[in-house]
């Protein structure tokens, strides 16, 4: 039977992240995943790293990500993108300055240093804006990267320091035998091991309820576009006028928000993810927020499916029961809590604890959770927009 | 019309769309037909759907005289017009949407299309896709000159356009579709500088072969192109002989204007892909190509795909009556099924291996990159090179400083299917304003080298909406609701209370 000191189930960022950090430290590391490796959200991202300026519990973890972003190309040795240009939260006309005040307000409850702005400020960081941009939030903290190829610059340097990733390897079982995981199940054979980590993105809940854990999360489908290539106009990683937007290295600015439908998805089947006409609306308003550009081409567009937990932090811990079960969750925003979660991941495989600040983050706090949350929030499949 | 006709949308005005939209209106449906000529410059600057190069004529500015011109030169789209249905023209047909999985909250299905200003939505019953077939281009030193083109572009800008802007043309291959369009250019009265095919014998035709040469059209068969000759456009060619190694045989310059690519067309499948039919590899319709039944029905009910963008055959390169029959199949099957026609229609000619065109031309990439060699861009767009493709190197604006993963092509091929997804979006190829559509096969087929795999084995990139790049003003919709102005959510929805909000 193969072996393995950890498996891990799920080839995303947050699977390749804890994989790198294991095999860094000469653990015998193997990731698997049921497609190929990066094709589901984590190389379909926005690319923020965000800060949880709104969650103390969370934020020192992504405090403890963005000092491993600022090193992470010489830690992998290849590009990952990243840049630490800062972000900005800008109100686009009267109606969205009060949700913008409210954020402010929220922002003050942990210590890193936000800067409520006026337009102009706005305008002088990305004088792109429209006139009609009226406020906003400032923080020279944070910045962005290149999904797709932070997800590949993980998967590279994994197997540089000798970690394995088998690609179209989907997990059906967990085993489990006096109270402690032994391994898990594929079509292709068994694979044993005394440390089992489930960080399969939208199947999250669905892998680790093969080991009877119930992990909360609703599963949503999202579209993102880019433009056409444009030269330089904004550095910083921003959000306002109802979109996510950053402009990549090559220039396109790359952007999303929006209505968006909750979804089903099966524990090895790869989930459906049309893009729908919303996306026109999702165009509209980068006109909108900075009409200069308006005669730019709309090159592309994708949809991703993605987990959601019922408080929107991210779920990571190791359990007792069974023990040497890990499950992880970043909830919307893993691809920037990846450096800190993977590294989290890892010590929690080794050596049972972690230095990082992870203690709020267990399942424990969903235990008053009533079983119909899914349908309180109507973030059942098939909902839209809710 | 009756109010209670289905809503058949048809996409493409060559012979197979008009056909089925004639043959649709015939049995009384009510029938929308959508083409994009007439283009605007900016549409056809970005060879879409064909590729018509960097030598647009001045004339192609002038947006009257042009649409006179090309809608003169389509028959089947004023039959059309006189049979009551909906025409379309200068509107290209950039998305089909589908109520399905995890688009349940879609009222219906629909295709989405653009003009010059404005985009639309279309509802649709059913949906005929005649998206024709587009040019498989290849590369060699000089190809980006002013005055190299596609044999489709070149095709569509001397018919239709009538904006060729040249007068000397070398064609490269000598399948039907090459002689064809040098027949046709003859007709036109303008000069074949030579027709240049790297196979010791012509691929096409052998009697319009002879009425080419007979025409004083001279062959250079096992001959390749080294290089596009000019400063700023195209001065001649540089022809070297292929014996089938990889050294370059004696070269010889041949003067012309214009070089025409006719190493091979494959179908326009951009929307049967966009709109989840199932595509698969089948040489004998070059290339990918939908998976179609004897009614020419997709996998995915009410699309039905006709004419080239089902497949092209050498013999449909000279005559359209094979698109033709399945358009009218096509058109049979729908009325049959809302009750308006008892019998199907005869079946289309199925695509037969004999019929195929030559794909894929192995032996011209063969050729050019023993005479061109590894470092001729493959991806205009974002500059990705031959040997950039198979080592997999970062893009051009990161290169100078970065690393190369060592053999990156085998880690993107799993159990023996590299992703042409993923060499994509680690070199870019691909990714630029022409949407691929200069280097998709080419880099499939490199990808298939590199990894020791039959083309057939490469997982092909995947599609994106919108099928044609469109600003941003003009894909935005103008009618946007209040509601959805006050209820657009930036990122999911902050945590309400639990009884929800
Ligand atoms: C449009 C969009 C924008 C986003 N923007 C941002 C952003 O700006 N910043 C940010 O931080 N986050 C963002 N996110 C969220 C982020 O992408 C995810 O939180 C993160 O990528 C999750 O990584 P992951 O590794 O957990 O999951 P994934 O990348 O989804 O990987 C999970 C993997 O598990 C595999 N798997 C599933 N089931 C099995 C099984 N049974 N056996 C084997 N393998 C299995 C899957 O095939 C998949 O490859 C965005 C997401 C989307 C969709
Ligand atoms: C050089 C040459 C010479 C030929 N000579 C002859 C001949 O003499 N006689 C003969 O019978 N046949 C000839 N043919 C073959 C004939 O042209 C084909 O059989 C025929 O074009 C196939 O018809 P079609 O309707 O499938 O595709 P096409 O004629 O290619 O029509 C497809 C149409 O759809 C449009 N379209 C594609 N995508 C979109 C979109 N997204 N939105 C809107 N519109 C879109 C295209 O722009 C195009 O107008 C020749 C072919 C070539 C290349």
């Amino acid at each position: 039977m193969e072996t393995a000191d950890v498996v891990i189930v799920g080839a995303g960022i947050i699977g390749l992240s804890a994989g790198y950090w294991l095999a860094k430290a000469g653990a015998k590391v193997v990731v698997l995943d049921k497609g190929r490796a990066a094709q589901e959200s984590s190389s379909r991202a926005t690319g923020f790293l965000s800060l949880r300026g709104e969650e103390p519990l969370e934020a020192p973890l992504a405090l403890a990500a963005e000092r491993l972003w600022n090193t992470l190309d010489e830690e992998l040795g290849y590009p990952t993108e990243w840049r630490q240009k800062g972000r900005l939260w800008v109100a686009l006309g009267e109606h969205e300055r009060d949700a913008l005040d409210e954020k402010y307000r929220g922002f003050l409850n942990t210590g890193i240093p936000f800067e409520r702005i006026d337009g102009e400020r706005c305008r002088e960081i990305a004088p792109s804006l429209s006139p009609a941009v009226i406020g906003g939030i400032h923080t020279p903290r944070s910045g962005h990267a290149n999904p797709q190829r932070t997800t590949q610059a993980f998967a590279w340097a994994l197997r540089d320091r000798g970690g394995a990733i088998i690609e179209e390897r989907p997990v059906t079982g967990i085993h489990v035998a006096g109270g402690k995981v032994t391994g898990v199940a594929t079509p292709a054979g068994d694979i044993s091991a005394g440390v089992v980590v489930v960080a399969a993105g939208a199947q999250t809940s669905k892998v680790a309820a093969l080991a009877h854990v119930e992990v909360p999360t609703a599963t949503v489908r999202l579209e993102a576009c880019v433009t056409a290539p444009l030269p330089p106009l904004f550095d910083v990683a921003m959000v306002g006028g109802g979109l996510s937007l950053r402009q990549t290295r090559r220039g396109n600015i790359h952007f999303n928000g929006g209505p968006h439908e909750w979804v089903d998805v099966e524990l090895t089947e790869e989930p459906a993810k049309p893009n729908t006409p919303i996306l026109r609306n999702i165009a509209r308003r980068l006109a909108e927020l900075m009409p200069g550009i308006r005669d730019i081409p709309l090159l592309r567009s994708w949809a991703g499916v993605l987990e959601v937990t019922p408080d929107q932090m991210t779920i990571l811990e190791r359990l007792s029961d069974p023990d040497g079960l890990i499950v992880a969750s970043c909830s919307g925003h893993g691809f920037g809590m990846a450096p800190s979660a993977g590294l989290a991941i890892s010590e929690l495989a080794q050596h049972r604890r972690t230095s990082l600040p992870i203690e709020a983050l267990g399942l424990s706090r969903f235990s008053t959770l009533p079983r119909d949350w899914k349908a309180r929030r109507r973030w059942e499949p098939g909902r839209y927009n809710t | 019309m009756s109010e209670a006709s289905k809503k058949v949308m048809v996409i493409g005005a060559g012979p197979a769309g008009c056909a089925a939209a004639l043959a649709a209106a015939g049995y009384g449906l009510d029938v929308t037909l959508v083409d994009e000529h007439p283009q605007a410059v900016s549409a056809m600057s970005l060879d879409a759907p064909y590729f018509y190069g960097s030598r647009l004529a001045p004339v192609l500015s002038n947006d009257g005289e042009i649409a006179d011109r090309v809608l003169g030169a389509n028959e089947g789209l004023m039959e059309c017009l006189d049979a009551g249905v909906e025409v379309l023209v200068g509107t290209s047909a950039w998305g089909v949407f589908r109520s399905g999985p995890n688009s349940r909250h879609l009222a219906g299905d629909q295709v989405g299309v653009a003009d010059r200003e404005r985009s639309w939505m279309l509802p649709f019953d059913y949906l005929v896709i005649a998206s024709g077939a587009r040019d498989l281009v290849l590369s060699f030193p000089g190809w980006e000159l002013p005055g190299v083109l596609g044999v489709m572009g070149a095709s569509m800008l001397l018919r239709s356009y009538e904006a060729l802007g040249g007068r000397s043309l070398l064609i490269l291959g000598s399948g039907n579709a090459a002689l064809a369009f040098a027949r046709d250019a003859l007709s036109a009265g303008l000069t074949i500088a030579g027709i240049a095919e790297p196979a010791p014998q012509v691929q096409g035709d052998a009697a319009l072969a002879r009425e080419l040469e007979e025409a004083g059209a001279r062959f250079y068969l096992g001959h390749t192109i080294q290089r596009a000759l000019g400063e700023g456009s195209v001065s001649g060619a540089r022809l070297a002989g292929h014996d089938g190694s990889d050294r370059p045989g004696q070269t010889i310059d041949v003067p012309c204007d214009t070089i025409c690519l006719a190493f091979g067309m494959v179908p326009n499948v951009e929307l049967p892909a966009v709109a989840g039919c199932a595509i698969g590899f089948d040489p004998a319709r070059s290339g990918w190509a939908p998976m179609v039944d004897a009614n020419m029905e997709t996998t995915l009910p009410g699309i039905f795909v006709v004419g080239d963008a089902a497949g092209v055959s050498e013999a449909g390169c000279l005559d359209s009556a094979g698109a033709v029959a399945q358009a009218h199949r096509a058109a049979a099957s729908i009325a049959m099924r809302e009750g308006l026609r008892a019998a199907p229609a005869d079946a289309p000619p199925r695509p037969t291996a004999s019929a195929a065109t030559h794909f894929p031309p192995d032996l011209w990439l063969s050729s050019l990159t023993a005479s061109g060699g590894m470092d001729v861009l493959v991806c205009q767009c974002e500059e990705v090179s031959r040997r950039d493709l198979v080592t997999v190197a970062p893009p051009a604006y990161l290169r100078a400083s970065e690393k190369i993963a060592p053999d990156a092509v085998t880690m993107l091929t799993v159990n023996g299917h590299p992703s042409q997804d993923s060499l994509k979006r680690l070199t870019r190829a691909g990714m630029g304003h022409c949407q691929g559509k200069r280097c998709r096969e080419h880099s499939a087929m490199l990808l298939a080298r590199a990894a020791g795999v039959d083309l057939a084995d490469v997982v092909t990139g995947s599609y994106r909406i919108p099928v044609r790049p469109i600003p941003l003003g003009v894909i935005a919709p103008a009618d946007e609701s209040a509601q959805m102005r006050a209820d657009w959510p930036v990122w999911l929805h902050p945590v309400a209370e639990e009884t929800g909000h």
